[in-house]
């Protein structure tokens, strides 16, 4: 309802937000060539008046100020519209109330009398209620899967790839380069393929590997250990780079060894990238789908992905109230590792790819 | 085909993350908070998600878009149609990142360098073609090699135009057993 309520004010005060108000500035505001700001008093405002005339800035006209910041309000509000209309039509389904598409849009509204579908008719609750107490779709067991095994692979992997960065950034040793390249082909190997060629889960031999052979989530989260490797030690080995080697030198001549170096100084300094590569991590293991469906193919015990698309897989019987009701639940951890992280993401990836 | 589409759809996400980081990115634009916050949702929800979402949306019969435009277009199942739509949705969940990142690297080019260009009479369209584009393509390139490598294994995405048979195919039904001298050549390989 919140994010409704957002997108309603932006939309009616798209405009009028610019000149009115002086909210904060963005970060990232950067200093123009051109200061033409029309609210900035000093090389457009009269030189002469009296100090209250200097302070007050003449009001653009509304050509020019269309034709400056405008047309730029125009097409953030078109894309933010793109951007967001899905959104407002799962969020619709799942309050529906209805398993079908046609609860979130009966087919006698056609034409543009359709786009009023992405507004919320109803609030009902039986969606949510259904897909909670089914006993077919264990929804809580997919939760729960998903949500461990994506904390345990983004941690392990973190740990992994900086790690693995901190010995390419500041070793050196043989097969370095030869190294770094390989890291970076490693993940071009498809996943599906990958997974069978690894894991062979109608293999006949009973003790199996882990709990793979019993399609347990372990297995799974074992699997995805072993992938994602690359592209986070290259982006935080370009980061680590940026970081100057005399900070390692003057610890090391104050008598601390690797581990307390990277632990205690180069962890600290790259948090940005580790933010990034735990987000990456989190969001790709959250999102895995063709691993996660050879190894859980059973929807009694599987990931989130698996389940949610086993309910509309099935041409005859498509679920898609409950999708849509079992998505938006899906989306909240995910959501809320995102706004946690958010800060840091932009700084943490272009940094990281600077030296890359 | 899978060359194509992942680096068509690499482009296409670049192309317009990029634009909309230098049409927002201007200093006089006021709220460009709340439209970064509102544009780069895609990207905050999981994607599985939202792929389930966009293939309830562009359903034949029951489909938001084939409502909006009045029409009862298979969209899914015709190849065209269906590569279209796939780098269409990808579009949608792919751009945000670009955007995030793109703003994020607009601003770390120097501004010192922009004004040396518009110093030396660069208009704004040469400075970015030769100033900004390529400091930009340095800080961006590994990001669009990793987009490329991760389109290029998108299975998730390509689930999305899936054909599932709505009637499974029956299993072949055998032919009632003839002499081998009535059949034609043809069934009698097939019965080999």
């Amino acid at each position: 309802m919140l994010i409704f309520v957002i997108v309603g004010t932006v939309s009616v005060y798209g405009f009028r937000l610019t000149n009115a108000t002086r909210g904060d500035r963005p970060m990232s505001t950067q200093t123009t060539p051109f200061p033409l700001d029309p609210d900035k008093p000093g090389i457009d405002a009269p030189v002469g008046g009296g100090p209250q005339e200097t302070i007050k800035a003449e009001r653009m006209p509304f050509g020019r100020w269309m034709r400056l910041v405008g047309w730029r309000h125009v097409v953030a509000v078109i894309f933010v519209i793109w951007a967001l209309f899905p959104v407002f039509y799962v969020i619709n389904l799942a309050f529906s109330g209805g398993n079908t598409l046609t609860a979130a849009c009966p087919p006698d509204r056609q034409g543009f009398a359709a786009l009023s579908c992405i507004f919320p008719t109803k609030s009902s609750f039986d969606n949510f209620t259904n897909l909670l107490h089914s006993d077919q779709y264990p929804f809580a067991i997919w939760f729960r899967n998903t949500l461990a095994i994506a904390f345990i692979n983004a941690f392990a992997a973190l740990f992994k790839g900086v790690a693995a960065a901190f010995a390419f950034s500041r070793l050196r040793f043989a097969g370095r380069r030869l190294g770094l390249l390989l890291l970076m082909l490693g993940p071009d190997v498809p996943g599906r393929p990958r997974a069978h060629r690894d894991l062979r889960p109608d293999d006949p031999d009973p003790k199996g590997v882990c709990g793979l052979r019993h399609q347990h989530p372990r297995g799974l989260s074992l699997v995805y250990l072993g992938g994602a490797l690359g592209v986070n030690t290259f982006l935080t080995k370009g980061y680590f780079d940026t970081i100057p080697v005399d900070i390692d030198e003057s610890a090391r001549i104050d008598g601390a060894g690797h581990a307390r170096i990277f632990f205690g100084l180069i962890m600290r300094l790259a948090m940005p990238i580790l933010i990034v590569v735990f987000f990456v991590s989190f969001q790709s293991t959250f999102n895995e789908l063709p691993i996660a469906q050879v190894v859980l193919p059973d929807h009694g015990n599987t990931t989130l992905a698996v389940g949610l698309r086993s309910l509309v897989a099935n041409p005859l019987i498509q679920q898609w109230g409950l999708m849509a009701a079992g998505g938006v639940m899906a989306a909240v951890p995910m959501f809320i590792v995102f706004l946690l992280t958010q800060r840091s993401l932009v700084t943490g990836m272009t940094a990281g790819a600077v030296k890359g | 085909m899978t060359f194509f589409f992942a680096i068509g759809t690499t482009f296409l996400n670049f192309a317009l993350g990029l634009a909309l980081a230098l049409v927002l990115g201007d200093r006089r634009m006021r709220g460009q908070g709340i439209y970064r916050f509102l544009l780069i949702i895609p990207y905050a929800l999981p994607g599985i998600l939202t792929i389930l979402v966009w293939k309830g949306m562009l359903n034949t019969d029951f489909g938001l878009i084939n409502q909006v435009l009045g029409v009862n277009i298979d969209w899914l199942n015709d190849p065209t149609l269906a590569r279209f739509c796939v780098l269409a949705v990808n579009l949608w969940m792919g751009f945000p990142y670009f955007f995030l990142v793109c703003s994020g690297a607009l601003t770390a080019v120097p501004a010192d360098l922009k004004e040396a260009a518009f110093v030396d009479g660069a208009s704004g369209a040469h400075a970015f073609r030769t100033v900004i584009l390529p400091l930009l393509l340095v800080a961006t390139a590994p990001l669009l090699v990793t987009t490329f490598a991760f389109n290029f294994n998108n299975y998730t995405l390509i689930n999305l135009a899936d054909r599932r048979r709505a009637v499974p195919r029956q299993p072949h039904r055998r032919r009632q057993h003839r002499p081998a001298h009535q059949l034609h050549p043809p069934d009698r390989l097939r019965h080999r």
